[in-house]
């Protein structure tokens, strides 16, 4: 892939915890680029470590090992106060609206904190900025500003996330599956607003869901996990319209209105996700795959290009297997 | 019989009844205060400006020995009688829970200070913070606390600041937990990590995101801790190891009224029972308001 | 295992502390420490120079800080707390006199707050819910309210004073005179008792309702088993664990209780030991007991900690 005009670009980067006194890699050894203006979706069931992924990238925590390089600066060399700095061009967006506002604080208070923690010390200047904001993301100012996050419905509270995490003008925003708690009805609403609010403050987006059909239609481009790896990444429509990897095509078989696209899809998935404390042998997904041979268990595949821009990484992908 | 509930094997079988109602009537009980809070705090607000109203009302004085009214009871001029010595009963319980309150209102506030901070970098930062708050907290309890608070008042003598500082040093372990338990659950919490987001230092995380919110379970926490100190305070007084005399204390007049049970029981009876009153009020207050601000009430 | 050794090894930092706190309590005293001791408490004597400086060596108030704290520890390890300078006799002679009466003032009063526990809890978690019930609690919750001084001033106005039935005080031993010495332990225990159960109680009662809630249970009374039998043997098993610990845990409260008692019903057990210590300035017999009783509590919480592990696995592998 083209680095020259990457906005963000992370480079083997491998993130473990410790359970137990057991150490195990909740993502091994990922490199992927994002580009200035793209949107980037990531897919993958829970616990495959695609959020683990979107903190890794904000350094919260910082990744075990690789590289995280941001506007051409590697994160893990910057100091206290210089990644304060980048921080403010480096926002987040959660799952749960209303875990993410403080229940005590005003919604003022709140969507203003970004600023005073950048040392702006004038008053005016910071309200003035929060109206700005708020009118931006669909939120009235002279109704929202002296309320508590509480009074507001879940689809208000993710509004004011937006607004929070647009104040300081950030380049790259990681939406960590930033509709899954909302109604159905809300989803499209929330969706809208971060395709308007890319336009409008021309945001690269890290879009991550467990949901295809909710990537489909925001994303420039499809990153698909699978236990701490990835297995596929395409162009959102060529993802959509022939997906290589058995996983993406068992996760599409699971969307309704998806399923009759991909000519040669799988069936369902079936089974449970195995344990990143001990992931298989080879590669991770033949436990489940309907496709898998003796050699999926003896060698890891590789992550290789089989078309321009679409990576896989499977020893017999389905585009393949058809022709 | 239980009608109606999601296991239908269970409400066919289960043979004692009542179980919803159970249920319902507790999650009743969360959602209002209710009459016996309000009696409550009456009662603690009514001794409070009584006690306060020591410095400027013409209450009689508590030490003066009346020899032609010994062992009155209740009248005109004395109200509710006097003791052994004659001496006013009514002013004696005013001035009594004067000592009782400023131990109350003093000692969990420097606990609640030194339990917060030790409570909150605990559950904050965790690991070696959160063993070594453990340890401390551990050390504190070691020593049964009426033991600790005898040997302190008989050793560095009987005065109301060695007396205030050696509850107050037991009231840091209940408010570290309490801290330490809330803070765990904030922290966890995404506005903790979006303020993290925001390049925030922790100094500023733990004052703005987390205070307000540990805050409001430990204060009311407090009520009860004040509770501890009364019954810790009066226990003190009644051993005779306390404030020393004259100064009138609840416990001491208990036990001063011990001799003249037979005679005049009532020099025992009414500070029993303003001390049964105002520690049931303070627990039925702090119960109440635990129950709507505990960690496991409040809901994710 | 090694939550035991764990425990254990956190026994020892704490023993020290607790220890030194004990050792260093004789320097908080105002001015200098051989006056403090030997200046009679009515009269403000001093004693004679000669036992100014036989005290001076004895707790080797010429040596630095750390030796005689050395010193003192390896005297207390064998046995020796230092003697009275008021009476003469020696803390641990006095201890183990003590120590047998209140060892039966704790046990009496825990048997009667057990007695008063399982039956009551039992009741009012089988009818949960009932006016009865909510009756029960909220008197539990009132009783809690209660310090046990003033329980045990009501007892005496009652059963004492006004009844008659009972002596208010007095301990005779149990050689000498059985029914007296049960008859004069009867209104303490009753006291300490008093203010132990309605906790036991409350565990008791809660545990009974969770468990008639088990599928077993209902079960249980499908296959036609009493209700009673159920309770019996379903409910109170795993009940009696949570107690057996509570028990423990409550070891603190009753602590105090004891100390608040005996000084309360005149009786000659350590903790009425204490408070007379106190009441005629003999710093040597307090700090020995204060040494004792913190340690007794030391090592009671370590074996408490330790049969919860035994009890509830959980509990090991949590640490």
């Amino acid at each position: 892939m083209n680095a020259l005009n990457a906005l963000l670009s992370i480079e083997d980067m491998t993130v473990e915890y410790t359970n137990q006194g057991q150490r195990f890699a909740a993502i091994s050894d990922i490199t992927i680029d994002i580009a200035e203006g793209e949107t980037l979706g990531l897919v993958g069931e829970s616990g495959c470590g695609k959020s683990t992924t979107g903190r890794a990238i904000i350094q919260l925590p910082a990744p075990t090992m690789g590289k995280v390089t941001f506007e051409g600066r590697d994160l893990s060399e910057l100091n206290h106060e210089e990644m304060r700095q980048v921080r403010r061009r480096l926002q987040i967006i959660f799952q749960d609206p209303v875990s993410s506002l403080n229940p005590r604080r005003k919604v003022k208070d709140i969507v203003a904190e970004p600023l005073v923690i950048a040392g702006m010390k004038d008053a005016a200047e910071r309200e003035r900025r929060v109206r700005e904001v708020l009118e931006a993301v669909g939120v009235d100012p002279d109704t929202a500003m002296d309320r508590r996050p509480h009074q507001f419905s879940g689809g208000q509270c993710q509004r004011i996330c937006v607004a929070r995490a647009l104040i300081m003008e950030p380049k790259l925003i990681v939406c960590d599956e930033p509709v899954s708690a909302l109604d159905v009805s809300v989803q499209a609403q929330i969706l809208n607003l971060l395709e308007d609010m890319k336009e409008r403050y021309g945001l690269t987006l890290l879009f991550i869901s467990h949901d295809l059909a909710v990537v489909k239609n925001i994303s420039d481009r499809v990153a698909v996990m699978y236990l701490g790896k990835f297995c596929e990444l395409a162009d959102s429509a060529r993802i959509y319209e022939a997906p290589a990897h058995p996983y993406t095509a068992g996760l599409m078989a699971t969307i309704p209105d998806l399923s009759t696209i991909g000519a040669d899809a799988g069936p369902a998935l079936i089974g449970e996700i195995p344990s990143p404390l001990n992931p298989p042998s080879g590669c991770r997904f033949r436990t489940r795959c309907p496709h898998a041979q003796e050699r999926c268990a003896a060698e890891e595949p590789e992550f290789r290009q089989i078309e321009s821009g679409h990576h896989v990484a499977c020893h017999f992908p389905l585009t393949e297997q058809g022709s | 019989m239980a009608n109606g509930t999601s296991s239908p094997l269970i409400s066919r079988l289960w043979p004692f009844g009542k179980r919803e109602e159970i249920v319902s009537a507790r999650i009743e009980d969360q959602r209002r205060l209710g009459v016996i809070f309000w009696l409550a705090t009456s009662w603690i607000l009514l001794i409070l400006a009584a006690t306060i109203s020591t410095n400027f009302l013409p209450f009689l004085d508590p030490l003066e020995q009346d020899y032609a009214a010994v062992n009155d009871r209740w009248g005109a001029q004395y109200w509710v009688g006097t003791d052994h010595l004659g001496r006013d009963m009514f002013s004696r319980l005013i001035h009594g829970a004067g000592i009782s309150f400023r131990v109350a209102f003093t000692s969990p506030f420097i606990g609640m200070a030194i339990g917060l901070t030790l409570g909150m970098c605990a559950g904050y930062f965790r690991g070696k913070v959160d063993s070594g708050v453990s340890i401390l907290i551990d050390s504190i309890l070691a020593f049964p606390n009426i033991v600790l608070a005898i040997a302190v008042l008989f050793f560095a003598g009987p005065t109301i600041i060695n007396l205030v500082l050696v509850i107050a040093f037991y009231t840091i372990p209940q408010f570290t937990r309490v801290a330490r338990a809330n803070t765990l659950l904030y922290a966890q919490r995404e506005f903790v990590v979006a303020a993290r987001a925001q390049g925030a230092s922790h100094l500023r995380i733990l004052l703005r995101e987390l205070l307000p919110n540990v805050m409001v379970p430990v204060a009311a926490y407090s009520l009860l801790v004040m509770s501890f100190t009364i019954v810790l305070e009066g226990t003190l007084s009644f051993l005779g190891v306390g404030i020393p005399p004259p100064t009138p204390t609840w416990g001491r007049m208990i036990s001063e009224g011990l001799d003249e049970l037979s005679e005049n029981p009532f020099i025992s009876m009414y500070p029993s029972l303003f001390m049964f009153l105002t520690i049931l009020s303070l627990n039925l207050m702090g119960d109440r308001l635990r129950t709507m601000t505990d960690v496991k009430a409040s809901s994710l | 295992m090694a939550y035991l050794r764990l425990k254990t090894l956190h026994l020892i930092p704490v023993f020290f502390l607790v220890t030194f706190a004990s050792f260093m309590m004789l320097d908080l005293l105002p001015g200098d420490t051989v006056d403090a001791i030997l200046s009679d408490a009515d009269t403000g004597e001093i004693g004679s120079m000669e036992a100014r400086e036989a005290l001076r060596k004895e707790l080797n108030l010429d040596k630095p800080l750390i030796v005689r704290y050395a010193l003192w520890l390896g005297n207390m390890v064998q046995g020796d707390l230092g003697r009275s300078y008021v009476t003469t006799q020696p803390v641990t002679e006095a201890l183990v006199q003590r120590i047998p009466v209140s060892l039966e003032l704790m046990i009496m009063s825990q048997i009667l707050a057990i007695a008063m526990a399982i039956p009551i809890g039992i009741y009012s978690g089988y009818h949960g819910g009932s006016t009865v019930d909510r009756g029960i609690s909220a008197f539990a919750f009132g009783v809690l309210s209660i310090p046990v001084f003033v329980a045990g001033t009501v007892y005496i106005w009652i059963f004492a004073i006004e009844l008659g039935w009972l002596p208010s005080s007095g301990h005779t031993d149990f050689s000498e005179d059985p029914w007296g010495n049960i008859k004069g332990f009867i209104l303490p225990a009753l006291t300490l008792a008093t203010i132990e159960f309605p906790i036991l109680m409350r565990v008791l009662r809660v545990d009974v309702i969770s468990t008639l809630q088990e599928d077993y249970i209902a079960l249980a009374k499908s296959k036609g088993m009493t209700t009673w039998y159920i309770l019996f043997h379903h409910a109170l098993r795993p009940s009696s664990f949570t107690f057996v610990t509570l028990l423990g845990l409550q070891i603190g409260q009753l602590i105090t209780g004891t100390v608040v008692i005996e000084t309360l019903f005149s009786i000659p057990g350590v903790g009425k030991l204490l408070i007379d210590s106190v009441d005629t300035r003999d710093e040597i017999m307090v700090q020995g007991v204060i040494t004792f009783i913190a340690i007794v509590y030391v090592v009671v919480n370590l074996l408490v900690d330790l049969l919860y592990a035994v009890l509830d696995p959980r509990v090991a592998r949590r640490a």
